[in-house]
């Protein structure tokens, strides 16, 4: 049933052996939603001579892993462990004092945990190569034959919008050019309603409580978060080139 | 030390054989434990349990064997639908059923691996069933016109 490998054949049958080395955006994305989607890639489960233990893994190369979107409060919560081996050696850090530091260092973590634990395991992470930004060596650019495509679309903020869809918009009302908006004075933190000239006690009634304030070391009943709502890493990122730097957003501004 | 053909091959000039009964009896289970490590190859109190987990787990691996190499032609299959429009299994399977294809897993396998061409003709006709009914969902009409593997994409997909 196979054909005789000639030298007609030679390079194909080189092709259905070859690593492929594959490239993914990280630009927005959830790096828990996507471990799960890059995971095939690097095991070969898309390919039909798969087998467990056959090492018939591709290369995943990752760029912009900075810019990642953890989902809802996971940024404060979730706390990565390191033990050095010595005394005193066990830190818990949260995650986003480990992305000031070390960009690439939660994507691959969460790469590595959702990969079976195998022999193989330390071959199949070392394929995958996490860049934090565009720049990647010409080395690997070479060898790049493919795209995976991003799950999340990317979102669109304010400063995204060109003048023409804003004036395009729909509106309900027309405000005159001479409106003056009141501020919203609950929304506001203490100490600036006070520099305005507002008495503490007058403060205090204005302002609604977080009831449940969190910080990394309190104790969270466990619950899932929503993915849908995302949060990007710009408020404990410093402003990184202007071409790729995204506008920042209204609300991250306390 | 009595001379047999046995003591010959077996053991050296000054060992201590037993008798010849005894090696008789205990031959064919020294034959299935050639292989193993360490005394359990060549001391009878050993080599005797040794031999029979042996026996009993390669019974159960003949039974797992099916089930195993099953397992295995359905990722590949799956693997191999992932370029046609990431069509699944399972409507691959229906279509073909539909259409009077009784090929089995072994052979659809071994096609998707060695002969890609006559697989792409097998999974054209299940598209093709499907088309007809209506079943396709919208996922699976947009992603067909654009296969995933590119490194072979020029010379295997397109003729």
């Amino acid at each position: 049933m196979p054909s005789p490998v000639n030298m007609f054949n030679r390079v194909q049958q080189w092709a259905t052996f070859g690593r492929q080395w594959w490239l993914f955006d990280a630009y927005g994305q959830d790096p828990f939603y996507t471990a799960t989607y890059l995971r095939p890639y690097l095991m070969g489960k898309f390919k039909p001579i798969y087998h467990a233990m056959s090492d018939c893994g591709d290369h995943v190369v990752v760029m912009n892993s900075k810019y990642i979107a953890m989902p809802e409060d996971k940024w404060e919560l979730i706390e990565y462990y390191h033990d050095t081996g010595y005394a005193k050696g066990r830190t818990w850090t949260p995650a986003w004092k480990l992305h000031q530091e070390d960009p690439t260092e939660i994507f691959r973590r969460t790469l590595r945990k959702k990969i079976k634990t195998n022999k193989l395991k330390t071959a199949i992470t070392s394929r995958c190569h996490i860049y934090p930004d565009t720049d990647i060596p010409e080395d690997v650019m070479k060898n790049i034959s493919g795209q995976i495509r991003q799950l999340i679309p990317l979102h669109k903020g304010l400063g995204d919008y060109t003048q023409e869809e804003r004036d395009s918009f729909p509106r309900v009302l027309q405000l005159p050019k001479d409106f003056v908006a009141e501020p919203n004075n609950w929304y506001q933190p203490k100490h600036r309603l006070i520099a305005s000239g507002m008495s503490p006690e007058e403060a205090d009634k204005l302002i609604i409580k977080d009831p449940h304030p969190r910080t990394f070391k309190q104790q969270v009943t466990p619950r899932r978060a929503n993915r849908s709502i995302l949060k990007p890493a710009r408020k404990w990122l410093d402003s990184g080139s202007p071409e790729i730097a995204p506008k920042p957003y209204d609300t991250y501004e306390s | 030390m009595r001379l047999s053909l046995v003591s010959l091959i077996r053991a050296p000039r000054n060992a201590k054989v037993p008798s010849k009964e005894k090696l008789f009896d205990r031959l064919p289970i020294f034959r299935i434990t050639s292989n193993f490590f360490g005394r359990r190859r060549n001391c009878w109190s050993l080599a005797m349990p040794a031999a029979q987990k042996g026996l009993v787990r390669s019974a159960w691996g003949k039974k797992v064997k099916g089930m195993y190499s099953r397992m295995l032609r359905i990722t590949r299959l799956e693997a191999a639908l992932h370029p046609y429009g990431q069509m699944s299994y399972e409507s691959f399977a229906e279509n073909l059923a539909k259409v009077n294809v009784l090929l089995n897993k072994r052979i659809l396998a071994d096609f998707a691996m060695l002969e890609p061409r006559t697989f792409k003709a097998i999974v054209s006709l299940a598209q093709k069933k499907q088309d007809m009914d209506g079943e396709t969902s919208q996922k699976e009409l947009l992603t067909r016109p654009y296969p995933s593997d590119l490194v072979l994409g020029s010379n295997y997909l397109k003729f």
